[in-house]
């Protein structure tokens, strides 16, 4: 029972309407992969050969990354190739506004066209991405499809968590990756 | 997927029961096996395996060779019958003549260097000799780990063999595998129902001539089975190129473009010698001839050899140490010339084997993992019948390739250095075929596949548990 009609009126009426008026979550800022440490064990018991945990897909998006953000788009860049290799860092936009934004690579299979649309869960921006593949091992081509949520943990700490979903009979996967601002 | 024989379904079991029971009526008659393309036994192929050491794709002409045109007879027996590009072995010496022999990834098999493989597996040679081939081994066993006498070829299916127990380093200290004094290897011989007997020292002189007298020794094995009218298998573990790389006398500075290059050189002469003997004995329609290698390139300086266009060496999963040339000839019935990038690996040799030979000698009681590319080989199935090559270090998974896709769980790229982060990282061997270029943030649905693959994998090892590494014998598998 509350104590207090203001109460009610307070928690009914005006934190729905304060929330709301929160701004979202501001992702820009130069990250960098918290990576985990490679933890090696004999991978025969006895031998000097060495093992370690499997490693896993990340975030999709490198270990350094850079985002800018404003109210209608986020963009996310990172570098894959060297210097040498005078390409420009990889770059995906994904407008904020509920609408479909498509990016494009080019990583030496031809141009990687991906679409993606983004929208807000409080605080945590989820981004969903479907690719169409076509691949020589698989006899009609198929949709892949991918599920990122970011979040501040704090305004130095990203995460950013993916799920990939299963294709050709195989099983989903989650990926956890943790960025510092840098 | 890849479809393991040795776990068939119980209906499928059935109908190759009843395939298998129908056709040794048919051959006891004397027909069906002519009337359904069958082997009879008095028909079967000679089967002749020769199986070089540390022997990377850029050594071998017909495979871009590095050091010019040393490897005449290799050639020509590529344009002879079917070369493949894409030919995959596990990373080192002894896990890779484990699963040779026995048509399972090793790590079935619990194969290390110092213990071997148990007398409980299966090898090629028992399943063969239990149809009556008479089975010769002549060069490197390597299955026998550290007391190779109580785990000898004779134990494995070889009815005679000769050469040496373990492997070629040991000429340079003459130390056997598992001793710790000088002059304990020893070059040895034997035969079924008696130990083996060591007949000379293994040294650095010893080595130089070991493949020429396997090679001799080989040559008369099929001499006597042909005149006994006995099919046969003849096993050619070739030492050569594995380090020390000295060879014969007879090809020190032929090439002169230095140890390996010779050492190729004095390969394809032993080829040809062996090549010449089927000829002149008459049986080479009735043969099938296998030339491939244990692993990778050999990677140990001044020996190092070439990967050809691929990453790394031997004792590393990058494609240059695990895919190796190999060259299979059949005259009648594997098409000369023909050239494929379908994905094989050695596994696949005695489920091959088993369907050339017309016998279900692979057994069922336990995970095969080789699959049977006749059908391919031939001419009459336009893709392989593999899918995917799971690639582990020792016990370790690695690597899954998935066609053109290679996905590393634990990227290693140097031979016995550590893993490298990002552990998982993502090639297509078509468009990067030196593993450079990770691509798996644009591609990350190839996970997918290779986990589906690698959980099958695993399903199969709860109803067939790995043999634990360094088991005693007599092995006898749980009760599942």
């Amino acid at each position: 029972m509350l104590r207090s009609p203001l109460v009610a009126l307070w928690l009914t009426a005006v934190l729905p309407t304060t929330l709301a008026a929160q701004p979202p979550a501001d992702f820009s800022g130069r990250w960098t992969l918290e990576a985990p440490a490679i933890a090696l064990t004999p991978a025969v018991p006895g031998t000097p050969a060495a093992a370690a945990a499997s490693g896993d897909l990340g975030s999709g998006w490198g270990s350094t990354i850079t985002i800018v953000q404003d109210s209608k788009r986020l963009r996310v860049e990172y570098a894959i190739f060297s210097q040498y290799d005078l390409q420009p860092p990889l770059t995906f936009t994904y407008p904020l506004d509920g609408s479909v934004g498509r990016n494009t690579v080019m990583l030496g299979r031809g141009e990687q066209v991906e679409s993606a649309r983004a929208r807000w869960d409080g605080q945590t921006l989820i981004i969903v991405t479907t690719s169409q593949i076509a691949d020589r091992g698989v006899a009609k081509p198929f949709t892949a499809d991918s599920t990122r949520k970011l979040w501040l943990e704090s305004p130095t700490t990203l995460v950013v968590e993916v799920t990939r979903a299963g294709v050709l009979g195989g099983p989903a996967s989650t990926t956890r990756s943790v960025y510092r601002k840098t | 997927m890849n479809r393991p024989l040795g776990s068939l379904p119980v209906w499928r079991s059935q109908r190759v029961f009843a395939i298998v029971a129908t056709a040794c009526l048919g051959s006891w008659l004397g027909v069906l096996g002519v009337a359904s393309g069958q082997a009879t036994p008095a028909s079967r192929p000679n089967i002749v395996l020769m199986f070089p050491d540390n022997l990377g794709w850029g050594e071998v002409n017909v495979y871009g060779g590095v050091r010019g045109a040393i490897t005449p007879r290799l050639d020509r027996l590529a344009a002879e019958g079917l070369r493949l590009n894409n030919f995959n072995v596990e990373f080192s010496c002894t896990v890779s003549r484990a699963a040779l022999m026995t048509g399972r990834y090793a790590i079935r098999t619990g194969a290390t260097q110092t213990a071997g493989i148990t007398l409980w597996e299966v090898t090629i040679a028992e399943a063969l000799q239990s149809i009556g081939y008479a089975t010769g081994l002549f060069g490197k066993w390597h299955l026998g780990g550290d007391h190779p006498e109580h785990r000898n070829p004779s134990q494995q299916g070889f009815a005679e063999y000769y050469g040496i127990p373990r492997t070629s380093n040991e000429a340079q200290t003459t130390i056997a595998q598992g001793q710790t004094a000088t002059k304990t290897s020893f070059i040895w011989e034997g035969q079924a129902g008696a130990p083996p007997r060591n007949l000379k020292p293994f040294d650095l002189e010893t080595r130089r001539t070991l493949d020429r007298e396997a090679a001799e020794r080989g040559i008369a094995f099929m001499e006597r089975s042909v005149g006994d009218k006995k099919p046969f298998f003849l096993y050619y573990p070739m030492t050569q190129i594995h380090f020390p790389t000295l060879t014969h006398p007879d090809f020190v500075g032929k090439t002169g473009a230095g140890d390996i290059a010779d050492a190729m050189a004095e390969v394809d002469y032993n080829v040809g010698l062996m090549l010449d003997a089927i000829d002149r004995l008459g049986v080479s329609r009735t043969t099938i001839v296998f030339w491939c290698a244990d692993n990778g390139a050999e990677g140990r300086r001044p020996w190092r050899g070439s990967s050809g266009p691929w990453s790394g060496f031997y004792n590393s999963v990058m494609e240059g140490g695990i895919r190796t040339p190999c060259l299979v000839r059949w005259p009648g019935r594997i098409p000369a010339g023909r050239v494929t990038n379908e994905l094989v690996h050695e596994i696949d040799l005695f489920p091959t084997i088993a369907a050339a030979v017309g016998a279900d000698i692979v057994p069922h009681d336990r995970a095969i993992d080789g699959v049977n590319q006749l059908p391919f080989f031939e001419g009459k199935q336009a893709r392989s019948s593999r899918e995917s090559v799971l690639l582990y270090a020792n016990a370790q998974l690695r690597a899954v390739k998935w066609h053109d896709w290679k996905l590393h769980y634990v990227y290693a790229p140097e031979a016995g250095g550590p893993p490298v982060a990002p552990l998982m990282r993502l090639f297509n061997l078509l468009s990067d075929p030196k593993e450079e270029t990770d691509i798996k943030d644009a591609n990350p649905w190839v996970q997918s596949v290779t986990d589906r693959i690698l959980n099958e994998f695993n399903a199969t090892t709860q109803r067939f548990p790995h043999v634990p590494p360094r088991t005693p014998d007599p092995y006898l598998p749980p009760k599942m």
